[in-house]
């Protein structure tokens, strides 16, 4: 069980690898908690951040799309179980979250990291299932 | 003449025969092919529009996604964020330094590069020197040479107290006053000629001075460079006049043509402590306060930090963060408009068309989601956060709109020339002069028949000639067709056929040829349309047999 979940987080890793959204996410994340670190902290900033973090994590589950997709029916065709799905769900949210980590951090605001983490298994969710074939 | 006037006038005659050369290119192309243009208009215009409607959906589609409404979130929150209302108040750092450079214990050094307010209360003002950099050059006539210089130092010396003592390093700070009311300066001194009592006429705007020319004196620069404070800021002035050519001055020629402003540098003797406070530094503008410490003999130096300095680091960030959202976007984007170019070369765009049109829908409403971006800047600064200075100011807007939408484009380039959108169907060059092919069930006789058939009911051609030579296996023919839609256009078709197996081998050579041109597009389109007419009316043969059978 414990080698299928690995080999299932390892075909998700390079899918995000080879489509160099990795960097893309490093990139952002990096440019906009510069961006907090360097504002003064007005109030206003923890909407930037949590909209921000959320807009980045999004877009880079709507670049997903089609490998999602693609992954989830091919893993219900070779017999996925319940289980596997979460795995998937758990692992890209918590990876697509990343931006929410060092801005909620920064900010001392553990809520952008809960709302970021809530939305993004919503959508992932909502990705594997509306497609998987039963 | 001197070099300058003669650079402008060729300037200006360049200017003038580059504007007769475009005028008469302009007026030559409409002249000459009036009647073509007229004619490509008509093509062109059919074919751009079902593109533009098919770009013009799309576009309506990424707008209405949530990925749109999501990046138009996080704009407008750093629209909010760039137009609050914030401000630091500048403080200073104070740096102890024990020079070897010389500076009177009396004396107090005050610099900002915007000016001085001495409306506010200082004590003992003995010099005021101002940097100005002029709207129009000033013009010096001196012994049939002319100078212009666009920057000025102006000296004002009339505030010293004559009974004062001036022994010591004060001499090398009096050094920088000019020896007479109407002395210039000239800097760098290339207009001198060694004539110590050289007279010159200067000019600003209409007005007309006259002035003792003069070298800056080397000696004077040294002199003044052994002042603390006041050598390192007067060193730096002068190497910006050195670049735009300027002079020093006294304040009596510029007094009533030029507004001076305030004072970038005062020079104070007297007891100044009293306002050596971060408030009274700040309310006079100071960017440096320098001094020598009673007891210590050490160099006291004021050193304003603001936060001038820290807004284009904001915006630079800003525009860095905006931009990799937008690059993020066009990432989760490229791949659902690339239809749009598939859709586009079906329906009768170029292949350029299909390269560009999707790029431009996607940055079309990235420049929407800009122009909200700033409009909702303004709204926050006028409506909003009213008052006090933004976060941001509009022309760190305009550099993050700038720098993230350059990110963007250039991204969006990089990423169409790495993957294209549609390779797929691209026009490729298809052979339309010749066709062979072998035809099950036909006698060359039957097969002929149904060629020749097919061309005479044409309703695009006309047959004008026609020659049969029939043996009793093949059978060779030979047609002249017109085009009945255009006039001079038609081809020339050679027709072999011969036994093959259970049928026929068909082999067709045509030889389109116009009145207007020996090659090219019309004339592939027309063989074009005699081979499908002739493919076309074999199949119908072929069905309509097999129907019969049935």
């Amino acid at each position: 069980m414990l080698i299928r979940s690995l080999g299932i987080l390892a075909r998700i890793s390079s899918i995000l690898a080879r489509r160099s959204s990795i960097s893309s996410l490093v990139i952002a994340t990096t440019f906009n908690t510069a961006l907090i670190l360097a504002l003064p902290r007005i109030p206003i900033i923890t909407i930037y951040a949590l909209s921000s973090s959320l807009a980045i994590s999004l877009l880079l589950i709507s670049e997903l799309r089609s490998s999602l997709i693609s992954f989830s029916k091919a893993l219900h065709y070779y017999g996925g179980s319940k289980g596997d799905r979460l795995t998937i769900i758990l692992y890209l949210s918590a990876i697509t979250s990343a931006p929410s980590y060092s801005m909620a951090i920064l900010l001392n605001n553990p809520y952008i990291i809960f709302i970021n983490i809530i939305f993004s298994i919503l959508v992932i969710s909502n990705i594997t299932s509306s497609h998987t074939i039963s | 003449m001197d070099l300058v006037t003669l650079f402008h006038v060729a300037v200006v005659i360049s200017a003038l025969v580059l504007a007769i050369a475009i005028l008469m290119r302009i007026y030559r192309s409409g002249a000459s092919s009036y009647e073509v243009l007229k004619y490509e208009y008509s093509i062109v215009e059919q074919q751009v529009l079902p593109q533009l409607i098919i770009i013009g959906r799309y576009i309506k589609r990424l707008i209405f996604s949530w990925e749109y409404l999501l990046l138009i979130i996080a704009i407008t929150s750093l629209a909010l964020v760039a137009s609050y209302p914030y401000h630091i108040e500048p403080y200073y750092i104070v740096a102890k330094a024990q020079r070897e450079l010389d500076l009177p214990s009396d004396v107090l050094i005050l610099y900002s590069s915007k000016g001085v307010d001495i409306n506010e209360k200082l004590p003992g003002i003995a010099i005021k020197i101002y940097y100005v950099s002029l709207g129009e050059p000033v013009v010096i006539h001196a012994s049939g040479k002319i100078l212009r210089a666009f920057s000025v130092i102006a000296v004002d010396c009339r505030s010293l107290d004559p009974s004062l003592s001036m022994d010591g390093s004060w001499n090398d700070i009096y050094s920088i006053c000019p020896e007479s009311n109407r002395t210039v300066y000239i800097y760098p001194p290339s207009l001198y000629s060694g004539d110590t009592s050289l007279n010159a006429i200067l000019y600003y705007g209409y007005k007309g001075f006259n002035t003792s020319l003069k070298p800056f004196p080397v000696e004077t620069l040294n002199r003044v460079n052994r002042v603390a404070c006041l050598g390192e800021i007067l060193n730096n002035i002068f190497k910006q006049i050195a670049y735009s050519g300027g002079i020093a001055v006294t304040t009596d020629l510029f007094d009533s043509s030029v507004d001076l402003g305030s004072p970038n540098i005062v020079i104070s003797r007297g007891n100044f402590r009293g306002i050596l406070s971060n408030d009274t530094l700040s309310r006079l503008g100071v960017e440096l306060a320098c001094y020598r410490e009673h007891l210590s003999g050490e160099i006291i130096k004021y050193i304003r930090i603001g936060e001038e300095g820290y807004e284009y680091i904001y915006s630079l960030l800003a525009g860095l963060a905006s931009g990799s959202l937008l690059i993020l976007f066009n990432r989760s984007y490229m791949l659902r408009v690339s239809p749009s170019s598939n859709a586009i070369l079906i329906s009768g765009g170029t292949a350029w068309m299909s390269n560009v049109f999707p790029l431009v829908s996607l940055a079309s409403i990235e420049l929407l989601a800009i122009l909200i971006f700033v409009t909702l800047y303004g709204v926050g600064r006028a409506f909003l956060f009213q008052g006090d200075r933004a976060m941001m100011s509009p022309l760190s807007v305009l550099i993050i709109s700038f720098t993230s939408f350059l990110g963007s484009a250039i991204h969006l380039l990089i990423s169409r020339s790495r993957i294209g959108f549609s390779s797929l169907y691209i026009e490729r060059i298809i052979p339309a002069r010749n066709y062979s092919s072998a035809v099950e069930g036909y006698s060359p006789k039957d097969l002929a028949s149904v060629v020749l058939v097919s061309l005479e009911k044409s309703e695009f051609f006309d047959v004008v000639e026609k020659e049969i030579f029939e043996q009793s296996d093949r059978i060779n023919a030979r047609l002249r067709l017109v085009y009945r839609y255009s006039m001079g256009v038609g081809a020339d078709i050679s027709i072999y056929v011969s036994t093959h197996n259970n049928g026929s081998f068909l082999d067709i050579d045509i030889e389109p040829w116009s009145i207007d041109t020996r090659e090219g597009g019309v004339l592939d389109s027309i063989s074009r349309l005699i081979l499908s007419r002739i493919s076309g009316g074999i199949i119908v043969d072929k069905i309509s047999r097999d129907s019969g059978k049935d």
